[in-house]
């Protein structure tokens, strides 16, 4: 039997599309960092996240078929994460569950606490929490994600400029809450 | 103003400024102390969110594939569920269909006593009927 991690992006979907479960536990493997990036960034250490992220993966499972391979993988499932994440914080607002610091500790459990940084991760997620949802997409996208301001207002459609000034008054909070955390 | 000059310095922060206006900014820069300190701190923030690498949990792989046979096995069980729905609405349909051409054959009419069965019957009839019991 082949070796999947040997097998590139391209030959994985094809074998998910023969309906091969196993190509996908190896996307999920290469991917689900890039995937935690955008949902915990979005939503915080909760287990609504945890839940997110693996919606992201079953929606990407069930839409094999409509997935070409115009887009890269990576980028396919970030536009799926960030429309799931934003999705859940509107589900939140309209049920006006605020997720409080005590519900937020709790769901930490379900994250690895062997992980190194995570005093700092911590703080981060803290100041992300004070941004409002448009300001942590961008954030998330561009800053988090590492995508271009180009790719950032494509995938938000939104325009550029918007991007931009959502993401300097961004900057702004950040510095101010990372500072009050003593994160920077 | 200011706006738009921290919009420039964010594009220079993220590698994105044109040359000639990186060389505008660089002197804005160095005249400016308040846009200098500006340009540090965000280079501080943008270095912190970039070092920011969260994880889901371990076993996450696991529950993704335990959720994905959940969702298709009732996926699966929706379907002949359906399946057996339109079956059944079908024969049921068929047997309609079936029972009007027989009646139009025999009666050469669709009227509602004919299709109910109840044509050429009187009251009488239904009396004699009950009269039995």
């Amino acid at each position: 039997m082949e070796d999947l991690r040997t097998l590139d992006d391209g030959a994985l979907v094809g074998l998910m599309k023969q309906g091969r479960q196993d190509a996908l536990g190896e996307v999920v493997r290469r991917y689900r960092q890039q995937v935690a990036r955008v949902v915990i960034g979005m939503l915080g250490n909760t287990p609504e996240a945890d839940d997110v992220g693996q919606e992201t993966f079953i929606r990407f499972w069930n839409n094999m078929d409509a997935y070409t391979h115009d887009a890269r993988i990576s980028t396919f499932l970030t536009r799926i994460a960030i429309n799931l994440s934003i999705n859940e914080i509107r589900k939140r607002k309209r049920k006006q569950e605020w997720v409080s610091s005590a519900k937020a500790e709790a769901g930490r459990q379900v994250i690895d606490d062997t992980m190194s940084g995570q005093y700092e991760r911590e703080h981060i997620e803290a100041a992300l929490r004070m941004l409002d949802e448009q300001q942590r997409a961008v954030v998330v996208m561009r800053l988090i994600q590492g995508y271009s301001t180009k790719e950032t207002a494509d995938m938000l459609n939104i325009p550029l400029g918007t991007v931009l000034s959502r993401l300097s008054r961004a900057l702004d909070k950040l510095r101010l809450s990372l500072k009050q955390l003593d994160a920077i | 103003m200011k706006r738009n000059w921290n919009n420039t310095l964010l594009q220079h922060l993220l590698g994105e400024l044109p040359g000639p206006r990186r060389k505008a900014l660089e002197t804005r820069l160095t005249d400016d102390p308040q846009l200098q300190s500006c340009s540090q701190e965000w280079q501080s923030v943008i270095a912190t969110l970039r070092s920011y690498q969260p994880d889901f949990g371990s076993g996450f792989e696991q529950r993704v594939m335990q959720s994905i046979a959940i969702k298709s096995a009732l996926a699966l069980q929706e379907k002949v569920t359906w399946r057996m729905m339109l079956r059944f609405g079908m024969s049921a349909a068929a047997a309609v269909i079936l029972l009007i051409v027989w009646v139009y054959m025999q009666e050469k009419s669709l009227s509602m006593e004919h299709l109910l069965g109840l044509a050429g019957l009187k009251t009488d009839d239904f009396t004699n009927l009950l009269a039995n019991y």
